[in-house]
């Protein structure tokens, strides 16, 4: 799917931003020209979902006319939004996607515990009238950047506000040259842990969790899968590129690797070479490294690809710490593959 | 002459004008359907000429179904507010006319890739933002998806001979006088809508078949000869076949309309060649 960047700008300062050095560039807001030319760059390569996001995607000054813009073009839409904004913002984004079914627009709202990460008051209440307003659109997720994570809070805001029931989790990765707050590799497995420990009011609240990328197979145990598999149907633990496209139209895959193999999105003909190429940049970078543990190598489930191995933006930081000369290379040679 | 005649809303000059084709102007478009009742009722109905200050406060009306419809707005507002007035535009005749300002060439962009028939008004009186204007052509002429026509750019290319003398894209804009004559209340005839504001009449509608009427008009056909005659910078134009110097009155130098009618024959030529590429299918 692919990721439209309506901005580079947001109201938080969330400790472990994955996107802190997008946020530090000048003000960008992407402009209607550029909104036409991604709905017909994607809709001619038959691509009729789309994600926006930012910065806080929602400080666009038009942004609910983008979205409406996009709808009416026949997109299916998903808000990624932090749910912080004005009181009349959100009224016209509510009386503008009252009447939509709730196929064609979904919000994910990413959820910081305030008892565990900064948060203003005036904050909270605003992702309160947010979520009153759109919660049954909105599907909470929450990212992991300390092994003590606490996600009690989401289910009280499930609850309240009857927000899908769908939880999805992000491990927070370190980011190449940057001062994230982050989850190490070797802190994968108390997070899993600790997930796991919320098992009880997972089951209570009906919610299903759903991994974000960059979770190991291999330290969850067979016990914690037959759970998850279970209450969820199924269990994911793969990597597929992000395709990133920001307001200045430039392109990326994911927010961890954008300064690797930035391209403009004019270089493409369709979306699906985007896809193509991104991909097969991270099979190049897989091919160096299986994955984040020295056994990923031998291991059957990254073989068969039930597995990726973690994430790809974790083998890239650790390029970038052991190796910065081999990434340079990778790059460089990734760079020829560029379709003509 | 078998001309059009752009006549305000007005039942004893058009009681004047019958048998002819004629294009009706209104300022309300409420009065849409009255006015195209009233011409159709001794005329033949080319269409009716809505001028109004913004699509998003139009109510689109069902009694428009049949007519013909250039509805000019000086702006499209925003986005949110035309969603739902949508599916009622593309079901009529109608194509919205919109000013050259940046706002405007955005709107015309936003209402062709949702369907809706689209013109820009290239107006030499003024100030053009012609880089926007090129780029809104080239999104008219070789865009990668389907979007409704965007004017006067699809009769510009239709109309292009790099050879030979062209067809005037004028009269996407109703500014070709011998297509379009304009006509005031009174009956007065303009060879164009800006002459009609300006008071210069060159006749009479008693006159429209009139010898001297049709030397009027093949004299503004031929006008651009006084610009070779002046040494005009626009005669010297590498553009020329395209504007016919159109944009030349007051200037003393090129104010980036050479570059962009320069840019709009390449586009034209880069359309021509993409078409002759992805020739239809035939048995």
């Amino acid at each position: 799917m692919a990721n439209i960047l309506l901005t580079n700008k947001c109201v938080r300062a969330c400790p472990y931003c994955f996107a802190g050095q997008e946020m530090a560039q000048a003000s960008a807001f992407l402009s209607w020209e550029n909104v036409v030319y991604l709905a017909d760059f994607l809709l001619a390569s038959a691509h009729s979902r789309v994600s926006l996001l930012g910065g806080e995607p929602t400080l666009h000054p038009q942004f609910t006319d983008i979205l409406v813009y996009l709808l009416e073009r026949g997109f299916t839409v998903t808000v990624f939004t932090s749910g912080i904004m004005s009181k009349t913002a959100l009224t016209e984004l509510a009386a503008h996607v009252a009447a939509l079914p709730p196929e064609r627009l979904n919000f994910v709202c990413n959820l910081n515990n305030p008892a565990q990460t900064d948060t203003l008051k005036s904050e909270t209440h605003k992702l309160h009238d947010f979520l009153a307003a759109l919660g049954p659109r909105t599907m909470p997720a929450f990212n992991i950047y300390r092994s003590d994570f606490d996600i009690g809070f989401i289910f009280e805001l499930v609850a309240r506000f009857a927000m899908k029931k769908r939880l999805r989790l992000g491990i927070a990765h370190p980011i190449p040259g940057a001062a994230n707050e982050a989850i190490t590799v070797a802190d994968i497995g108390a997070v899993i842990e600790r997930l796991c420990s919320f098992r009880a009011a997972f089951e209570q609240s009906r919610v299903r969790p759903s991994f974000d990328c960059g979770f190991p197979l291999c330290r969850i145990t067979d016990a914690e899968l037959g759970w998850l598999v279970r209450l969820t149907g199924r269990a994911d633990f793969k990597c597929t590129p992000a395709i990133d496209i920001t307001p200045d139209m430039q392109v990326y895959c994911c927010f961890p690797l954008s300064s690797l193999n930035r391209r403009s999105i004019y270089d493409f003909d369709s979306f699906n070479a985007v896809v193509a190429y991104y991909r097969s940049l991270q099979e190049r970078i897989r091919g160096d490294i299986a994955g984040i543990y020295a056994e990923c190598g031998a291991c059957v489930h990254r073989a068969e690809r039930t597995c990726a191995g973690g994430g790809v933006c974790q083998l890239v930081n650790r390029l970038t710490n052991e190796n910065p000369a081999r990434l340079r290379t990778i790059e460089n040679e990734h760079q020829a593959c560029l379709p003509q | 002459m078998n001309t059009r005649l752009v006549c305000p809303n007005d039942a004893a000059l058009i009681g004047r004008l019958a048998r002819r084709a004629l294009c009706v102007r209104v300022t309300a478009p409420q009065d849409i359907a009255a006015a195209a009742a009233l011409a159709r009722r001794h005329n033949s109905l080319v269409c009716v000429i809505c001028e109004t200050a913004s699509l998003e406060d139009i109510e689109v009306s069902g009694d428009w179904q049949g007519i013909p419809i250039a509805l000019a707005v000086a702006r499209t507002g925003p986005f949110r507010r035309l969603a739902a007035k949508l599916k009622g535009l593309r079901a009529l005749n109608l194509r919205v006319y919109l000013p050259c300002t940046t706002d405007a060439l955005v709107g015309a962009r936003l209402l062709a890739s949702v369907g809706v028939p689209v013109c820009v008004t290239l107006d030499p009186a003024a100030a053009m933002d012609w880089e926007a204007l090129a780029d809104l052509m080239t999104y008219a002429l070789l865009n990668i998806a389907r979007h409704a026509p965007i004017e006067p750019f699809q009769t510009m290319a239709d109309g292009w001979r790099p050879a030979e003398r062209g067809e005037d894209w004028g009269r996407a804009l109703f500014d070709d006088p011998e297509r379009y004559l304009h006509v005031a209340a009174s009956g007065a005839v303009a060879l164009s809508a800006r002459e009609l504001a300006a008071g210069e009449f060159v006749g009479d509608v008693c006159e429209l078949d009139s010898p001297r009427l049709k030397q009027r008009v093949d004299e503004r056909k031929e006008r651009w000869r006084e610009l070779f005659l002046e040494n005009h910078f626009c005669a010297r134009c590498p553009s020329w076949r395209l504007c016919r110097g159109r944009f030349s009155a007051g200037k003393t130098e090129p104010d980036g309309c050479a570059e962009f009618f320069g840019e709009a024959a390449e586009i034209i030529e880069r359309a021509r060649a993409k078409s002759a590429r992805s020739p239809t299918w035939q048995a």
